[in-house]
């Protein structure tokens, strides 16, 4: 409380003594520029490859309210992003249909001789281990990804917080906190150590049944079930202690400030103008509050869009394959490929619900609830 | 596709018709007609091969694989185009023989990668859960 | 070379059929049976350049060496 009058105070003298600033926009532009955010900078550039964003860059152009200069430049960004992964997903087709192409060569020999019993056999070990090879590249990505995503919390997490209380809004920060930490110490944790483990040993029970018997089948999938679940269990978790704890953030904090504004409004001396600069630094604390969770929201998003994006395709690559390929070369090699396309898909749902779930602790300071 | 017909109808009624004159000759003429219609089965399989070669060094699995996977498709034919060849010629011992030999050729080649299999299997398993 | 191939030896089949069936009619058997052998001998050798380029391509195509 006494915070939040001393901050406006801070702001009010020089614009009781300067003339009514034209736009909002230039006290804000003050408050961005006492917030440094080349930390976040710096770790975006650690973390990915040639995409072009700066949140420091975005942070002022939110504030301002300007188009960006180049008014393509999501489309370009997209077109970066997108293309390079759909061109990977089209060689994982040719990869996996040049398996089966060859699988079925082999189903040309007289099926019941022992000949091609054996070769069968011999193949499919060969096509499981290089189906297996490249999925887990997938797999190894996705694990970086949580990692990624745990440890851009933390370095996201000072500057948020200390923006957060040094304007006053004290719930709101108690609210995210224990949040990120639930995020980062639970549900990553159970994710990379539980979920993506059971949906890799899965697919690899899947890829050892090589005799084609499909006995290893029903606890592959049944492990990659759990992991389902798991999944699902977690997320849920999240969501009802997220809403327990956060609930009322928005509103206490919005009746700290209106108290504080009144209290300030209530100064005789310099009543009505008061009142209206106080109004405008107000709306500069809220409007640099939202830009900032928006920089925040962006750079994570940016940070795990390129992986999400690949292992999805991977996903799509391989379930087109099992399908396209049932016809030619036989049950056992489309069950490889749809088992593994499960696996995928979990991989790929860990990976958006981590980062749905970091982008909802963020929430509070998108200004998503009514605050004044 | 019509010359592979044509190649496999004049041989087999050659083949019938010299049956009645001469055996031997029809067993000739099979193994004529059968390796012919084989080198034209492979012709159109480096295109499969060469693809599939490419799609796996792209993503950095060993170029071994796709070696073994092609050795083995190559051994598998051989071998029944000599099984089928020795049973229409009567001899049913010669072809049980052959089958036996290229059953253990194959799987003398396919025995590295069932064990590079396992040992990725593990491998990739450790890695996860560490 | 391919389907004319299969005529050649259908060929020298008959025409070994033909040389034999006269040599025991005239009572030489072991010159029909010594008929009969060479011309085994040179349909096996017209067929056995063909055999050769055959493994040669499955060597060069499958990699087995």
């Amino acid at each position: 409380m006494n915070r939040a009058v001393f901050l406006l105070t801070v702001l009010l003298l020089p614009l009781c003594f300067a003339s009514v600033p034209e736009k909002a926009g230039d006290a804000a532009e003050a408050l961005v520029a006492s917030v440094d955010l080349s930390e976040w900078d710096d770790w975006f550039t650690q973390n990915t490859e040639g995409i072009a964003f700066k949140p420091s860059d975005f942070l002022r152009r939110t504030v301002n309210a300007e188009q960006a200069n180049d008014p393509d430049a999501w489309k370009k960004a997209a077109l970066e992003v997108v293309f390079p992964s759909l061109k990977t997903a089209i060689q994982y087709g040719m990869l996996f249909l040049g398996l089966a192409v060859l699988a079925s060569v082999l189903r040309g020999l007289d099926t019941s001789s022992a000949t091609a019993e054996t070769a069968e056999i011999a193949f499919r070990a060969i096509a499981s281990t290089a189906v297996l090879l490249v999925v887990f590249t997938e797999i190894r990505s996705a694990s970086l990804v949580l990692k990624r995503v745990t440890n851009t919390s933390e370095v996201l997490l000072p500057i948020l917080l200390g923006y957060l209380t040094l304007g006053g809004m004290e719930h709101s920060a108690a609210a995210i906190a224990p949040l990120f930490s639930l995020l980062s110490d639970l549900v990553l944790n159970v994710f990379s150590r539980i979920v993506v483990p059971l949906a890799a040993i899965g697919g690899v029970l899947l890829a050892l049944d090589v005799s084609g018997n499909g006995n290893l089948h029903p606890i592959g999938r049944i492990l990659i079930r759990g992991a389902k679940w798991i999944l699902a269990t977690v997320c849920s978790v999240f969501l009802l202690f997220s809403v327990f704890r956060g609930a009322t953030a928005g509103s206490a904090d919005g009746f700290l400030l209106k108290t504080a504004k009144l209290a300030l409004g209530g100064i005789p001396a310099v009543g009505g103008v008061v009142t209206e600069s106080v109004e405008t630094a107000y709306q500069c604390l809220m409007l640099v509050k939202n830009a900032l969770g928006f920089s925040a929201a962006a750079l994570l998003v940016l940070i795990a869009v390129k992986p999400v994006l690949s292992a999805a395709l991977m996903r799509f690559a391989l379930r087109g394959a099992s399908a396209l390929c049932e016809p030619i070369s036989g049950r056992p090699y489309a069950e490889l490929l749809r088992g593994l396309s499960d696996t995928m898909q979990v991989i790929v749902l860990a990976e958006l619900a981590s980062l749905a779930m970091a982008l909802f602790a963020l929430s509070p300071v998108f200004g998503v609830g009514r605050f004044s | 596709m019509e010359r592979l017909l044509l190649i496999a109808l004049v041989g087999s009624v050659t083949a019938v018709l010299l049956r009645a004159v001469r055996t031997e000759y029809a067993v000739i003429v099979g193994i004529v007609t059968a390796v012919l219609l084989l080198v034209f089965g492979i012709g159109s399989f480096t295109g499969i091969a060469s693809v599939f070669e490419r799609a796996c060094t792209e993503f950095g699995v060993s170029s071994a694989l796709p070696a073994s996977a092609l050795k083995i498709l190559g051994l598998a034919y051989l071998t029944d185009l000599g099984v089928n060849i020795s049973k229409d010629a009567g001899q049913q011992a010669i072809a049980g023989n052959l089958e036996l030999g290229g059953r253990i050729l194959i799987v003398s080649c396919a025995l590295p990668s069932i064990v590079s299999l396992l040992e990725t299997g593990a491998g990739l398993i450790r890695e996860t859960l560490t | 070379m391919d389907i004319n191939l299969l005529f050649k030896i259908a060929g020298i089949g008959i025409l070994v059929a033909v040389i034999v069936q006269l040599l025991r009619q005239n009572g030489r058997e072991e010159l029909a049976t010594v008929a009969a052998v060479a011309g085994l001998v040179l349909a096996t050798m017209l067929v056995l350049s063909m055999i050769v380029s055959l493994l040669e391509t499955v060597r060069r195509t499958f990699a087995l060496y």
